[in-house]
């Protein structure tokens, strides 16, 4: 099944659940941003389907679904609410494809050095999926034990702010991820991530790299 | 190395120029770029120069933000700031090359 990250103003946490026993549906969870997101409608919802998830029972038709083909994750199973973050980007066209995997490496290599990642996966979006408007190109989630963690040491490390964050700033001449891009971070009750990729058929063993 | 929330940033903008635009740019950089880099938290800490080749000079702008925080708030009011996106791409039509390197304080020295 196909991983998606969907954006829409609101949830209704009783149609999540509800979504969760459907048939065609593998996973899922939603939470409104929290504060400090950016680039959102007001929540996200992670969902593993193979139907269009805009078929679904519940979910918004005006929802943007973001298709997910998942090159690298690792799992760090732990029990118990936690904070899931969701960084949806768009690489500028153009970009050598050579670049673009260099970008890729960088940020897989964040969680080697920014101890409060817990589980995380790096995904291209499913051009063959996706709405032909949609322009980005690749989502970067991960989950944190709490707020913290994504607020504190995730932003506060210098590996991200000297060395990652050049593909991002417009001023260095190194950048290729385009200024819009949607920071959003929501509380879980339990594993997204893991139960997501147990679900999908492009979930990866643990510890996956390119 | 470790996070601090204090970590002043070292930010050092390297242009290197044909040496008979060095002066004009400059101009352009003092009057449209410095301005609104103040307002964005950016320290102006120098200037030096020194000759990259025979016809060119490499400018080296050092500059100096609070923290990472102050850091990413920056990059975020010159993403959404037009004279900024164009200053860099009127430098850029004219340098010969760019870098900008973006560095911690020691930690002894936050």
């Amino acid at each position: 099944m196909t991983r998606w990250v969907l954006l829409t103003a609101t949830v209704d946490q009783e149609q999540v659940a509800a979504l969760a026993a459907h048939p065609e549906v593998g996973h899922s969870s939603a939470g409104a941003d929290l504060p400090g997101s950016v680039g959102g409608r007001g929540a996200v919802w992670d969902l593993v389907t193979d139907a269009d998830p805009r078929s679904l029972p519940g979910v918004p038709a005006d929802a943007e679904a973001v298709p997910l083909v998942t090159i690298a994750q690792q799992d760090v199973p732990f029990d118990g609410p936690r904070i899931k973050r969701t960084l949806l980007l768009t690489v500028a066209d153009g970009t050598p494809d050579e670049v673009v995997r260099r970008f890729e490496q960088d940020t897989i290599a964040m969680p080697d050095h920014i101890s409060t990642i817990r589980s995380w996966a790096l995904s291209r979006v499913d051009t063959s999926l996706a709405d032909a408007s949609t322009r980005r190109t690749h989502v970067w989630e991960q989950e944190f034990v709490d707020a913290d963690g994504l607020n504190g040491e995730y932003l506060l490390h210098p590996y991200h702010w000297t060395y990652v964050d050049n593909w991002f700033d417009p001023e260095s001449p190194r950048h290729i991820v385009e200024p819009a891009i949607a920071h959003l971070y929501r509380a879980a009750a339990g594993p997204v991530l893991l139960a997501q990729m147990s679900a999908s058929s492009t979930g990866r063993p643990n510890a996956s790299r390119p | 190395m470790t996070t601090d929330i204090d970590r002043r940033v070292h930010i050092v903008d390297h242009v290197v120029l044909p040496a008979a635009e060095v002066g004009p740019w400059l101009d352009r950089w003092r009057t449209t770029y410095l301005p609104g880099a103040q307002v964005r938290g950016m320290q102006h800490v120098g200037i030096a120069q020194r000759y990259a080749g025979p016809a060119s000079v490499e400018v080296r702008v050092d500059w100096e933000v609070a923290g990472p925080y102050a850091f990413y708030g920056m990059r975020g009011q010159a993403a959404a700031d037009p004279t900024v996106t164009r200053f860099w791409a009127e430098t850029d039509a004219l340098a010969t090359s760019r870098d900008r390197s973006v560095s911690a304080a020691k930690e002894d020295d936050a």
